[in-house]
Formats: structure tokens, sequence, C-alpha cells
């Protein structure tokens, strides 16, 4: 994960002076998440690598423009979305984004149980209760925990409230949360400190 | 329920967005209930998430893929224009510095297309086709020996103007506040988000839009009120006036509604077949062909035998070369043909 203060110091880089290795370091940061945003919505891989490619190389194509950009992130999953609704539409499919037909591939969890001193079915109770979220709560969920973005530039992305954000996510907590005590009433609950 | 309130606190706190007022808030709801403790120790271990372990080898393929196609078109020399990369090779996308006759009509709040500063010139020369994704997400498909030129500032436009010289294929992104305005010298096209094809290429006797979903408002030259409507599925044609004919006159068109080539089992139309890589043609003179044959595979034509001109041919082409094409017209119609390949393309004579 990049800083905000790398993005933009990458992005000065990019558009003053056209520089190929933060470009290449923007398409790293940017690529996966914007080809699996692409793919939630498409469901064709072939055509979300397509999608991620043409949004990161319309950036460079019209690099001198960056400064004007108010919110890079924002802009690249917006265009993610304008470009995989398009297709969608040129598939007859439909027109615009719904939120409860997205699927969502989680990436890893990286829970070490031992020092958190859960069992290893917890671990996968947490993991299963997370892969079990309806659809546009696993959405909004996994742009914010995997791809680091902020309540608000989420419900720019998917043009949804703030506040729906926040239930969301206050859903995927109580599901997680209750599968986490599922697994505590059949055994001691350990004790930590912190 | 304190409990739904714990959850939106701690999704607030380990997502970084909880005030310093909800993060005391939090801290004294774990302390009456220290069980909730522990999920949030689970929960916070969930935060940051790890990379996943494909993601640096994907992106650095697609990298070099991308880069290297950007490469080669931006190291052609570059003279006085400034040359910006494109996706294809095929294609080059010049930053536009000249200015067009093109014709307008009707009133416009904004500076002409040409005149503003963030314009770009996409080409498709002869033999080639290029997909183009406008800064508003719309797609265009252009067409062999075709020109778009658009705004790279249209998301801050009132309307949305692009240009055609040639033919191209549009899949308009829907934005009910600014319409999407296609100009061609013969046409001028608006759209609120729709899929259709326009052909104006300046060697040609006519002019065609062609529906294919949506609603599209065509409005002719000189004739600001004069407004065609298409239903999906119909094609306008405008007939160039014969040479001295005075332009006050009206326009020559038709209205006609396609029908599918009876050669395939899918939707497929003459006038967008092009766009998924056909070349189709109905009951269209050789002479006429020729003249879409030499864009497409980048060869000139030249008639020995003038009669074979008129002869007419009904087909659709999938990724033949050119020799197979013209051994599958052969079938049809006997003719023969040499082909004379020169430096830069190939003249072919038929005899």
């Amino acid at each position: 994960m990049y800083s905000g203060e790398e993005l933009d110091m990458c992005l000065r880089q990019i558009a003053a002076a056209g520089c190929q290795q933060s470009y290449r370091r923007l398409f790293h940061w940017f690529y996966k998440p914007l080809k699996q945003f692409a793919l939630a919505i498409v469901k064709s891989p072939e055509q979300a690598e397509e999608i991620a490619a043409d949004v990161l190389v319309n950036i460079w194509r019209n690099r001198g423009q960056l400064p004007g950009i108010d919110n890079i992130r924002v802009y690249l999953y917006v265009s993610a979305r304008n470009i995989s609704l398009n297709y969608l539409k040129q598939q007859h499919r439909q027109a615009t984004l719904s939120l409860d037909d997205v699927s969502v591939s989680m990436g890893p969890l990286a829970m070490d149980p031992e020092q958190l001193f859960i069992s290893a079915e917890l671990v996968n109770r947490v993991r299963s209760a997370i892969d079990q979220l309806p659809p546009r709560c696993k959405l909004i969920f996994k742009l914010i925990r995997e791809d680091g973005l902020k309540y608000k530039e989420v419900a720019s992305i998917l043009d949804i409230s703030v506040n729906t954000i926040d239930n969301q996510m206050a859903i995927a907590f109580k599901k997680i949360s209750q599968a986490i005590h599922l697994d505590m009433t059949r055994r001691p609950v350990p004790r930590t400190e912190g | 329920m304190y409990k739904d309130r714990i959850w939106q606190l701690m999704s607030r706190k380990i997502a970084g967005e909880a005030t310093p007022e909800e993060l005391e808030e939090l801290e004294q709801l774990t302390r009456r209930h220290p069980e909730e403790r522990f999920t949030m120790e689970v929960m916070g271990s969930l935060w940051p998430a790890p990379p996943r372990d494909d993601a640096d080898a994907e992106a650095e393929e697609a990298f070099r893929h991308q880069w290297g196609m950007l490469d080669e078109t931006e190291a052609q020399p570059a003279r006085q224009r400034k040359l910006w990369p494109w996706m294809t090779a095929a294609a080059t996308v010049l930053l536009m510095l000249g200015s067009f006759s093109w014709l307008h009509w009707g009133k416009k709040e904004e500076a002409p297309l040409a005149e503003r500063e963030h314009i770009s010139e996409v080409h498709a020369r002869y033999g080639a086709r290029t997909r183009i994704t406008l800064p508003d997400g719309s797609v265009v498909m252009l067409n062999s020996g075709s020109k778009l030129v658009y705004d790279n500032d249209m998301n801050k436009r009132s309307v949305r103007e692009v240009q055609v010289s040639g033919e191209a294929y549009f899949d308009v992104a829907k934005d009910a506040e600014r319409p999407f305005v296609i100009e061609t010298p013969k046409l001028r096209i608006h759209v609120l988000g729709t899929a259709f094809n326009v052909r104006a290429y300046p060697d040609e006797r006519f002019a065609e839009a062609t529906l294919i979903r949506g609603s599209i408002e065509v409005l002719l030259p000189g004739q600001a009120n004069r407004k065609i409507l298409l239903e999906p599925k119909q094609k306008l044609t405008i007939f160039n006036r014969p040479a001295g004919n005075q332009p006050q006159g009206p326009e020559v068109f038709s209205v006609s509604a396609l029908e599918p080539l009876p050669v395939e089992d899918t939707a497929v139309y003459v006038e967008t077949g092009w766009v998924q890589n056909r070349l189709t043609f109905r009951d269209e003179s050789f002479e006429e062909l020729t003249k879409r044959l030499q864009r497409w595979y980048n060869v000139k034509f030249r008639f020995e035998r003038e009669e074979l001109k008129d002869f007419r041919l009904t087909g659709a082409f999938a990724g033949e070369s050119l020799e197979e094409a013209l051994k599958a017209m052969q079938l049809i119609h006997p003719f023969r043909y040499r082909i004379t390949r020169e430096p830069a393309s190939g003249i072919v004579t038929i005899y």
C-alpha cells in the first residue's frame, strides 16, 4: 500500500516529467485493484484486464491533465466503473450498476491464530463469514479493507451515500463478529490484554 | 441495541473513519462489555489487508505489455507535432494543431472543437481498425481510413462533442445532462446514450447513420430545424448532391430498416459488421466494394475491364486475407487479378 504523500509525489512526477518509473509504480498500485473492481461488475477476467489497462493507459496518455483531477483514486475507479458498464451495455445486459449483482473475490486474511490466541477454526469461520456477505456489503468491505479507500471515496465511486457505506460496514462487522461469538459459545474465552 | 452501535463504531475505528468522540464512546462501550474487546482485536487483525500474492507479478506483466505498445507509438518521429501514444500500434493519436473546415450548425456556447486546448485526434490508417475509450467512458470503434477528433475535457463541457471523418461505431455512455454530439461534414447527430454507426467517407457518394440501440436525432446541414428521429434498427442515408447543383435544394435522403445478413446465424448487419472485424456487403457493385477493400486491406484497385465494375456482390469476410477474399469473389463472378507489391501497399489489377 502507498501513502497519500507517495501517491501525490508519484502523480507530480508523471504529470511534470513524464516519469516512466513513477507511472510504473502507479500501475503496480492500481492495476490489480482496478481489475478486481471491473471483474466484480463484468465477471469476465479478460475483459476486466482490458478495462484496468485502458484506465491506466488513459492516465499516461492524458498525463498533462493530472493536476486538474481532484481525487485520482475516485477518478480511476469511476473510469473503471464507466467502462465496465459500457461493456455490459454492449453485451445488452444492463446499463446501470447493480450492486446486488456484483461478484467479489476476497484476498487473503493473514490472521495469525497463534499470535491472536485463537483457533484455526475461528479463522475459518471469519473467512467464511466474509465470503458469505451479501454482494453489496462484500464489495464495500473489500474496497475499504483491501483497497484502502475511504468511506467518502467508496460512496462517490459506487454513487451511493456515505451513510449507506457506514451501514454496510456495520453489517459486515456484525456478521463477522457473530461468527466469532458463535465460536466462543463453544469454548472458553481466551483472555487477551490490550 | 448497544451491539449495533459497537459494530458501527468498531468499523469506523478500524477503517480510520472515527472521530475522537466516537473513539471515546467505543472505549466506554467496550469497558462495559469486555467480550467485545476480543472481537475488536480479531477484527483489527484483518487490517491492513496483506497484498495478494500474484498482484505484483500480474501488474508488472500488464505494465510491460501496455508500455511496449505505448513505446512503439511514442517512438515514431515527432516532427512538429507532438505524438501521443495509443493502445494499438496501428493507430496514432496526434495532438491536433491544424484547423478543419468542419461545418457548424446551430448556436454554440463554447469554442469550436478545433480551437480548444486539449483535443486529441485519432487516426485508423488503412488496413487497421482502432478502439478508443473517450474520457466520459463512451467507446468508439474507428474503421480503416477514418479519423476521430475529441475534447479531452469533454467531461467539463455542457455538450460532449466529437467529429468524425470516415466511419465509426459509437457506444455512448449515458449522461442525461450532457448530450453527446457527433459532427460530420454532412450530418450532425444528437445522442443521449446509445449504440450506432456513422459512415461519412469523403470519397463515397453518401453519408449514413445507423442506429442499433437507443434513439438519436439527426440534423441535416443548413437545416437546423429539420430533425430526423431514428428508431433502433433503422438507418438514414444522405446522398451527395450532383456536382454543380444549388445548395438550396432539399437533401436527398432515405430512412430504411436494417435486415440481418442472410449468411449469418446471429444478428450481424452489413452496417456494423466491421465492428466485429467482419467486412460485410450486400448487393454492392464491385467498384463500390473495392473502395472498402482498399481501406480494409490497405491496397489500391485498378480495373482493366470496365464491365467488371458493375457486377454485384453480397457476402461477409471475417479474417480472410486479401487473396482469400479475391478467390471467394471469383467464385461469385469470374475475373482474374494480379497483385503488385510495392514498398508501402499493393496494387490489385482486376481483369
